[in-house]
C-alpha cells in the first residue's frame, strides 16, 4: 500500500514539477535539460521504493505509474481545462519579424532555438518565417510565409 | 465521452496567439509553484524538517541529571542522533540510563556509543549501564537510529536517581 501511494504521489509531483519548471525541459536535449530528467528519475526511484528491493515492490510501483498515466490521459480527454494545465497551450514567440520577448523570457527560449527550427524546416532566412510557435511539448514549429 | 472540442479554426488560433488568457493565468500558477518549491527547499536546507543547521534542540530534565541534544523533526528512515549528557553519581564508576522501549523499537536504534556494559528489562523499559572512568562528572552517550514511526512519538529517559526526561519527536515522510 505504501509503495502504491508513494508511486502515485511521485507521479503527480514529478508531472507538476516538470510543468512548473517550464516546457523546454520536456523537449530540448541540451545537457542542462538532460541532467534534470536523469536526476528526477533516479531520485524518484529511491523515494518510492526505499529499502524495498523486492520484485513485488518494483512491479506494484510500475503498475501504479502505468495506471496513473492512463488516468491522467483519460482526464485530459474528458476535461479541456485539465489538458491545458497538464500540457499547456501553444505560444507564439515570433510573428512577421517581431519577437515576443515576454513569451520568450517566460519560456526561457532563445533566438537560436527558433533559428534552429527554421533551418530544420529548410529556411535560411527568418524573413521567410511568418510565425514561430512553441508547441505544448516544447518543440518550435515554424510556419512559412505564403 | 466527447473528445472533439469546439476549438476555433487553426488560422484564427494562430492569429489570436492561441490561449493567451490561460497562459497568463498559468504564469501566475507557475510563479506560485516555484515560490512553494523555493520555500520548501529553504525549510529543508535550514533543517526545519531535519538534517540541517537549525534541526537540533537541547532539552534537560528538571534536576539537570540528563540533557539531550536531538532533532524534534526527523525524517522517516533517515539516520538521526540523540546525544545524552548525563551526570555521573559522585565517586561512581558507572552510569545507568533507563530508556523507553520505543527508543529501541520505534526510533529504530542502530547503535549506542559507547556500548553499554549491560542491558536489562526494567518495568517495560530498558536499563543500560555504562562504565565510567573514576573522576568523571559527566558521561556523553550517543544513540543513533533510523526512525520507523509515523507522525509523533514521545520518548523518555532517566537516571536511577533522577527525574524522568520526556521529549517528543515527529517523523516526516
Amino acid at each position: 500500500m505504501n509503495t502504491v501511494l508513494k508511486a502515485a504521489a511521485a507521479y503527480l509531483i514529478v508531472l507538476f514539477v516538470i510543468r512548473l519548471i517550464g516546457r523546454r525541459t520536456a523537449s530540448q536535449q541540451a545537457p542542462i535539460d538532460m541532467v534534470v530528467l536523469f536526476l528526477f528519475g533516479g531520485m524518484s526511484v529511491s523515494a518510492i521504493l526505499g529499502d524495498d528491493h523486492s520484485f513485488t515492490g518494483a512491479m506494484s510501483a510500475l503498475f501504479t505509474v502505468g495506471l496513473m498515466h492512463v488516468s491522467v490521459s483519460w482526464l485530459k480527454l474528458r476535461f479541456v481545462w485539465f489538458e491545458r494545465i497538464v500540457d499547456g497551450t501553444p505560444i507564439v514567440v515570433y510573428r512577421d519579424g517581431d519577437w515576443d520577448e515576454t513569451n520568450m523570457r517566460r519560456l526561457r527560449m532563445q533566438q537560436a532555438d527558433v533559428r534552429t527550427a527554421a533551418r530544420q524546416q529548410g529556411l535560411d532566412d527568418l524573413g521567410k518565417v511568418a510565425v514561430a510557435i512553441v508547441e505544448r511539448d516544447g518543440k518550435v514549429s515554424v510556419i512559412e510565409k505564403a | 465521452m466527447e473528445v472533439i472540442h469546439d476549438d476555433p479554426p487553426m488560422p484564427q488560433e494562430i492569429a489570436a496567439g492561441f490561449y493567451p488568457d490561460f497562459e497568463e493565468r498559468w504564469r501566475w500558477a507557475e510563479i506560485a509553484g516555484r515560490l512553494v518549491m523555493l520555500a520548501f527547499v529553504l525549510v529543508c536546507a535550514l533543517g526545519f524538517l531535519g538534517h540541517g543547521p537549525f534541526s537540533e534542540r537541547t532539552l534537560a530534565n528538571a534536576d539537570h541529571s540528563i540533557s539531550i541534544r536531538y532533532e524534534p523533526i526527523v525524517r522517516f528512515g533517515a539516520p538521526t542522533i540523540i546525544r545524552f549528557d548525563t551526570r555521573v553519581p559522585p565517586d561512581g564508576d558507572r552510569v545507568a540510563v533507563t530508556i523507553a522501549k520505543d527508543l529501541v523499537d520505534q526510533f529504530g536504534l542502530e547503535s549506542i556509543t559507547p556500548r553499554p556494559a549491560t542491558w536489562e528489562i526494567a518495568g517495560g523499559n530498558i536499563r543500560l549501564v555504562f562504565p565510567v572512568q573514576a573522576g568523571e562528572s559527566h558521561a556523553l552517550i550517543r544513540f543513533t537510529g533510523s526512525p520507523a514511526f509515523r507522525a509523533g512519538i514521545t520518548l523518555t529517559a532517566r537516571l536511577d536517581a533522577g527525574e524522568t526526561l520526556t521529549w517528543s519527536q515527529y517523523a516526516v515522510p
